[in-house]
């Protein structure tokens, strides 16, 4: 059998498991306030945010296949992968995507372990990055060229920089104002608050899903580009659309709990108007940003939506340690991703001299090996929808005899 | 180099402003609203000394006023639904007198 061939196997399994690790760690983008606030029970929430999710994903009628364009010179403008890559089926482009893959797949995974709301886009981007470091001269998009909104420092940088305080600034007014207008009435108005709040969170979950799933499917098939099978650059196979849809509502679905606890009940302690306010104020800047062409995090938005709706409620907690821990991941997400890509690509580029499909193969352990590792760790202090509304008493602890 | 540098920090603030300003509209505005809107369904209040005193539900003044915030609300949410959608097909929401009409992206 061609090796290439198995490769491509490889990429486009490994594409679909991140699809799903980016479901199970942003659930909590859209879930935690609902869930916090008892606006939907916890099993509800995710069932309702995995539905948002696919059809959200079956909403992505073209797909922009550029979709590594905007940090790395990879493909050309219309999407194709670029000669230098291209030989052998694109052997050489396939190691570098799956690398990228792996290192966006362990850290999210790693991120999860401990609870922290970190950006599965960035780790995807970040791991991309990485690889791409490692296996081609001078490939990265730092700064775009000043004529639109391009490369890391533009589509990535600033973005994560500013997207958390806009929607934090948002949420903290919205919070203040709807208090104000609630006024003494909180436990009547608390029902009718809620279809609010439901409806602000499934548009950030239709939204999620159209915008990550998306980055998925154009993965896959830029692989499927360079390995020859396919030649379209202006439309995508039906089976990677319903694919990664598939895989981005399974993963919401499983719901990343550690995450939510963290989100819903680690960083504010969230009443019924703030988590209005918190969910409208994600779902505008989201939106705003998607019409103004602003590439942004969901994860950031909505997190920074959070603890401004903590911010904007008289007398409420923040537990500011618990957001220091979550900026502090934001910030080393993108290098953390980049380096465990490049690593794996310097293990399975030095395999692959020797045997193609070994290299590929080296690639595939160390994920499966790095996933397990974590997957075996969480059974240590599981979070589940039973547990995921106790009392924080700080976040997942990740014991020092770590087995893991 | 730099001068890449200050041009794309530019365009970066001029859009976060941008976003910042609409999100200020519809994500302070629209839960501002709604929770009006809930507000005025649930009746007017009439606080006593030790605690709210419930009154019959809906003043019909305040009935009309809760329509009409939710009818606004439903607006804003029809139209970023059509920004999603538009988002998946490669297209952008423009207003024509007000309705959300669905246009390919300029490039």
């Amino acid at each position: 059998m061609d090796p290439a061939l198995i490769i491509l196997v490889c990429v486009v399994g490994t594409a679909l498991f991140f699809d799903f690790t980016n479901g199970f760690h942003d659930t909590g983008n859209a879930v935690a306030s609902s869930i916090a606030t008892g606006a939907l029970k916890p099993k509800t929430a995710v069932a309702l945010a995995a539905l948002m999710n696919l059809l959200g994903a079956f909403l992505s009628v073209a797909v922009a296949l550029t979709v590594t364009n905007s940090v790395v010179r990879l493909q050309n403008d219309d999407g194709t992968p670029i000669p230098e890559l291209s030989q052998n089926h694109g052997q050489a482009l396939l190691l570098i995507i799956l690398s990228g893959l792996v290192g966006g797949i362990l850290w999210n995974m790693f991120t999860w372990l401990l609870g922290l709301p970190s950006s599965s886009s960035h780790a995807l981007f970040g791991g991309i990055i990485g690889a791409t470091i490692a296996g081609l001269d001078n490939s990265v998009k730092w700064v775009g060229d000043g004529s639109k909104i391009d490369g890391v420092l533009g589509k990535i940088v600033m973005p994560a920089v500013l997207s958390p305080l806009i929607a934090g600034a948002i949420a903290t007014v919205g919070t203040f104002l709807v208090y104000k207008v609630i006024g003494n009435r909180l436990a009547d108005t608390k029902k009718g608050l809620r279809w609010g709040q439901i409806s602000a969170a499934s548009m950030v979950s239709l939204a999620h899903g159209t915008n990550d799933a998306q980055k998925t499917m154009g993965v896959i098939t830029l692989a499927l580009i360079a390995y020859g099978s396919w030649d379209h650059t202006d439309s995508i196979p039906f089976w990677v659309k319903l694919a990664a849809a598939a895989a981005i509502a399974a993963g919401t679905y499983l719901g990343g709990w550690r995450i939510i606890r963290t989100l819903s009940r680690g960083l504010v302690d969230i009443e019924a108007p703030q988590g209005m306010a918190a969910d409208g104020a994600s779902a505008s800047v989201i939106l705003a940003s998607s019409h103004l062409g602003f590439a942004l995090s969901t994860t950031q938005v909505a997190s920074g939506s959070i603890l401004g709706s903590g911010v904007g409620r008289p007398g409420a907690h923040v537990r500011w340690s618990v957001a220091g821990r979550m900026v502090l991941a934001w910030l080393i997400t993108l290098p953390a991703a980049g380096a465990v890509a490049a690593l794996t690509w310097f293990i399975g580029h030095t395999v692959a001299q020797q045997h193609d499909l070994l290299g590929a193969g080296v690639v595939m352990v160390i994920l499966i090996a790095g996933a397990l590792a974590m997957y075996l760790r969480s059974k240590q202090d599981e979070v589940t929808h039973h547990n995921v509304g106790e009392i924080w008493e700080g976040a997942p602890k990740v014991r020092k005899n770590s087995v893991g | 180099m730099s001068s890449t540098v200050s041009e794309t920090l530019k365009l970066v603030f001029e859009a976060a402003w941008h976003v910042l300003w609409v999100g200020l509209v519809l994500g302070a505005g629209l839960p501002l609203l709604f929770a009006l809107g809930v507000r005025s369904m649930a009746g007017h209040t009439v606080t006593g000394e030790d605690g709210t005193v419930r009154e019959e539900a809906g003043n019909p003044l305040g009935k009309v006023l809760a329509a009409i915030c939710f009818l606004i609300c439903i607006y804003g949410v029809v139209t970023g639904i059509m920004v999603i959608v538009g988002g998946g097909q490669g297209k952008i929401v423009e207003f024509h007198n007000l309705i959300p009409t669905l246009v390919p992206k300029p490039h």
